[in-house]
């Protein structure tokens, strides 16, 4: 495969206030001046080496919904496009998964292959994830902590910043946007790659007044403007490909978010006070190594989260930082048309910065895994994983996986995996003052899951249906409990029991020019604590507060010549607010609608226009009690991409 | 194909457990002419589930929102702090609301004192007259009872908490501060301020009308935690019991006679007001339990005690005697954090 150039530049509509998007724009036109002087360049292409595709359940998120979402953040696409919940505080607010019946600490998330969660909370904050950066989002379903190390229990979500379907060239995207809610947002990338060489430049900026309406049915029927809840995000990716040989390839990737935003309060007293700063540093440098039965990659990474949370009516200032250093190495040996084996190690330290610590804490952890994959037969395959891990700070069971993948007839597969699954407590479980917990034990479970999927093209028409079941046992589930003097302290308190299936069905049609395709996802999940170690508790058996059982998605899309229409709806039933399931949120259910329209300009140069509709039929609805979700509101922008192949640059 | 396609079919549209929770049906209750107890129910953060509980010790029922059935279902706000009953009125303080909700004696909401901050405790001084303290707020307010309304305020930097009323003074308890506050509660000044330690948040008046206040202390800075004997008229402090390190004690109360005081320490302790030592055993052992909140009916000495539980549950209320034996446990709403008894 070649490899490609991508560019995307996008850049928003800005208003008259925002002139640094003109200087965005000029800055990568500049590039393109000095892009164009590069020289003819070898072949590379690299895959990444650890994939759990053949054995877990997959999706990949569409590249036209990626496109078609690119102003909006990670947790907004899983909402749209898959059937994992997401407890979201509010537009442009806090984002958490659950994924499987999970708590939001047990989803891995993984940038180019490494975690990249806030070690001190344990978890990644969605809305700090910007669509526009990424070519790539996958989701593996099940439990992989044995491959992907800690947090991997419910699935693991990967995201990656480069194109690897870069065309040789020049390609530049500007994207502008605009919302009825007040916010402009604008992106822009630039990319070039020749046959050595490649470099994607990506730069955002979204500025949201977040200035929605919202129904508060205690107080009158009328909608109410919310207040204090704006938002302020830019950042940039650089990504850089060269092959110094043609088995050796180097990577950097470059990435710094800052977000700014105001956190409402809901008072109808007093105006809220409070803000909330994130700056995110990840830096990652790779080498790969690939040659005939072997491949080998080795990444040095640097990732720096600070966050800063001020209540100046509180009088707290709050100011954290954590650093992650993490060394990770992995390598492939294809031993056998039928034989493969694999191995890798994954150094880390995490070093957190707080005044609510006793110290400036360290996390050091080494993980070494093995896996070995046998071709019985050309339609069986089987793997096994184990992972062996320690830490400073706590004892990490090894975890292993099983795995099968069987082929029925042609056109249908059946997946098994089984896993014993893993979290390493976060540095403020372990540490936070008051109430940190320095004797917690890691979670750990067993979980056991499936997938059978049947696919057929037909003439015009394709459809791919598929079916997931799931059952996962965690032990050792960390609760935060009510401490001394009423501080809460975390504690390993329970059992809980997931278990659910999933169901997909997608069909295509098309048609000359006319394709019409739709996606229909369900999914039933019960997740019930089966173990409490505290007595007089009501929650036994009892379904996890904010884990709706149902949860499906319908989506359509129809294009013609060059307008499409797409239409994403979702519904979420009962969560659930009390552990003792007494008290609860009614089901919602929200639409969105977006039309494009592509001018063509010249072989592979367009100008795209859309307008969108955010929850279509005004829906009043939270997802979390008492934050409310924005009433309809409306989108629209345009994109414009520029491409140049590498035959029209002189060199 | 076709069995997988039914199977498919069937598990996209059927499930095992019918969605919608269902609605446990309330029962008739029929009160006693037992003095009522009200359990002071927090609710969690903005989660507008505030409520009070009423507790029927005649015939040991529960209404679960007694305000709420009171006043046709209304809400009540979020986090219902503290409640004080005087001249035929209830006060409950709603911190995260901002507000005191007044209720006449039935609980029928006939007021509100609004434009407060992060109100915790109320405190009348006179029959005109009550000062409420403030989380955020550095300062005191001065609400006219007459008109529900706030008057004035009085500056005191910190988080003021629990108040008590001796010899025309108000003693105002201060997390952030080392001190407790002396108010005159006629001229409205701050007429002294005694060093108790860190974190104070509780006091009682005993027997002897000698103040005790409990401060729970900093283990993070090393600072235990106090427990002071406090002359009211010289402001003299008697005795100090001085807690380990690693102990954090709260929720001081007092029982009927006036001369034995309890305290959750992790379990419930209790000592006469004449000891000269802290208590070594504990009075209740908590085991799995996390007390959250204290109280001590003042009509037959039971000593109530709040399980917060998760925090996302209704809480535990358990019934102790007088030799620490459980005589009766009940449900009330989210985080219970303390107690009214009818007197």
């Amino acid at each position: 495969m070649n490899n490609r150039i991508y560019n995307c530049l996008r850049a928003e509509p800005l208003s008259p206030s925002n002139k640094c998007l003109i200087t965005f724009a000029l800055l990568l036109f500049a590039q393109i001046s000095v892009a164009q002087d590069t020289t003819k360049l070898i072949e590379i292409e690299v895959t990444a080496i650890r994939q759990s595709t053949s054995f877990q359940k997959t999706i990949k998120i569409d590249s036209i919904d990626l496109a078609n979402q690119s102003n909006r953040n990670l947790g907004e696409l899983l909402a749209n496009h898959t059937t994992i919940f997401i407890k979201n505080y509010g537009n442009g607010a806090l984002g958490t998964t659950s994924f499987r019946g999970g708590s939001a600490n047990q989803t891995a998330i993984l940038w180019e292959g490494l975690n990249i969660k806030n070690s001190m909370l344990g978890q990644t904050d969605l809305s700090l994830l910007p669509l526009a950066l990424f070519n790539s989002v996958q989701i593996d379903y099940g439990g992989g902590s044995a491959l992907w190390g800690s947090d991997a229990m419910g699935g693991s979500i990967h995201l990656s910043g480069s194109n690897k379907q870069l065309k040789q060239g020049l390609s530049l995207i500007t994207q502008l946007g605009s919302s009825s809610l007040n916010a402009m947002n604008a992106f822009t990338g630039f990319s070039y790659a020749a046959k050595k060489l490649s470099t994607e430049t990506k730069i955002y900026l979204n500025q949201n007044k977040n200035q929605f309406k919202y129904i508060d049915t205690n107080l009158s029927k009328e909608p109410i403007t919310i207040k204090h809840a704006a938002y302020n995000n830019f950042g940039f990716m650089q990504n850089v490909n060269y092959a110094i040989h043609p088995n050796h390839q180097i990577k950097l990737s470059l990435w710094f978010n800052s977000f700014d935003r105001q956190l409402p309060n809901f008072s109808q007293t007093f105006k809220s006070k409070q803000y909330q700063y994130d700056r995110n540093t990840k830096l990652i440098t790779q080498h790969h190594y690939f040659k005939s039965r072997i491949a080998a990659n080795t990444k040095l990474a640097y990732f720096g989260d600070v966050l800063n949370y001020i209540d100046s009516i509180a009088g707290i200032y709050s100011y954290s930082r954590v650093e992650n250093l993490v060394i990770d190495h992995e390598n492939k040996f294809q031993i056998n048309k039928r034989s493969r084996f694999q191995s890798g190690f994954n150094l880390s330290g995490s070093k957190a910065i707080t005044k609510n610590y006793e110290d400036s804490e360290r996390l050091l952890r080494m993980g070494l895994y093995m896996m070995y994959s046998y071709n019985w037969l050309d339609n069986l395959t089987t793997s096994a994983v184990i992972r062996y891990e320690v830490t400073n700070l706590t004892k990490i069971p090894v975890t292993g996986n099983l795995n099968l993948s069987y082929q029925l007839t042609k056109r249908c597969f059946l997946k098994l995996n089984a896993a014993n699954v893993f979290r390493q407590p976060s540095l403020n479980e372990l540490f936070w003052l008051p109430g940190g917990n320095r004797n917690l034990l890691p979670e750990n479970g067993n979980v056991f899951d499936g997938e059978i999927r049947y696919q057929k093209n037909h003439s015009n028409l394709a459809f791919d249906i598929s079916l997931a079941a799931y059952h996962k046992i965690i032990n050792n589930w960390i609760l935060w409990l009510p401490g001394p003097n009423g501080n809460p302290s975390p504690k390993n308190i329970q059992q809980v029991f997931s278990r659910g299936t999933e169901t997909s069905t997608k069909l295509t049609y098309q048609l000359k020019s006319l394709k019409v395709g739709m996606q229909f996802l369900t999914h039933y999940c019960l997740s019930t604590i089966t173990k409490q170690d505290q007595d007089y508790t009501n929650s036994l058996n009892k379904q996890l507060i904010y884990t709706p059982r149902y949860t499906g998605n319908f989506n359509l899309f129809v294009q013609f010549k060059s307008a499409s229409l797409q239409m994403n709806n979702q519904y979420v039933g009962y969560r659930f607010t009390s552990s003792d399931n007494s008290g609860w949120l009614n089901p919602y259910y929200v639409s969105s609608i977006r039309l494009n329209y592509q001018f063509i300009l010249g072989k592979e140069s367009n100008v795209n226009l859309f307008a969108a509709s955010q929850n279509l039929f005004n829906s009043n609805y939270h997802i979390v009690e008492n934050r409310p979700m924005p009433l309809r509101y409306f989108e629209f922008g345009l994109s414009i991409n520029y491409y140049k192949p590498k035959t029209n640059i002189k060199s | 194909m076709r069995l997988i396609t039914y199977c498919f079919l069937l598990l996209s549209f059927t499930a095992c457990v019918k969605d919608k929770p269902t609605m446990v049906p309330k029962e008739t209750i029929h009160l006693s002419v037992a003095k009522k107890v009200f359990i002071i129910n927090e609710g969690g953060l903005n989660d507008n589930k505030a409520s009070i509980s009423l507790f029927d010790p005649g015939t040991n029922q529960v209404v679960e929102n007694y305000y709420g059935a009171q006043n046709n279902n209304q809400v009540l706000g979020s986090i219902a702090q503290s409640l004080t009953y005087f001249q035929s009125n209830y006060y409950i303080v709603i911190n995260n609301s901002n507000k005191v909700v007044v209720c006449d004696y039935q609980f029928k909401k006939t007021g509100q004192i609004s434009g407060l901050m992060s109100p915790r405790y109320f405190l009348p001084v006179s029959n005109q007259k009550a000062y409420v303290s403030d989380l955020y707020a550095n300062q005191i307010h001065i609400i006219d009872l007459g008109t529900n309304t706030k008057t004035g305020s009085i500056a005191c930097p910190g988080w003021t908490e629990q108040m008590v009323l001796l010899y025309n003074k108000v003693f105002v308890c201060n997390y952030r501060k080392d001190y407790l506050y002396v108010i005159n509660a006629t001229t409205n000044l701050i007429s002294d301020s005694i060093p108790v330690g860190k974190n104070a948040g509780s006091l009682v008046i005993d027997r002897f009308d000698n103040l005790w206040v409990l401060s729970s202390g900093e283990s993070t800075n090393a600072v235990p935690a106090k427990l002071s004997k406090i002359d009211p008229i010289s402001h003299n402090i008697l005795k100090t019991y001085t807690f380990q390190l690693n102990e954090s004690p709260n929720s001081l109360c007092l029982n009927k006679g006036k001369d034995s005081i309890y305290f959750i320490n992790k379990n419930i302790y209790r000592m006469r007001v004449s000891d000269s030592d802290l208590p070594t055993t504990p009075f209740v052992v908590a085991g799995s339990k996390v007390f959250y909140g204290l109280g001590v009916n003042p009509t037959n000495y039971n000593i109530y005690v709040a399980d917060a539980v998760d925090y996302v549950q209704k809480s535990n209320v358990f019934i102790y005697n007088t030799s620490g034996e459980l005589t009766y446990n009940f449900k009330a709403g989210i985080n219970a954090n303390g107690f009214y008894f009818e007197s």
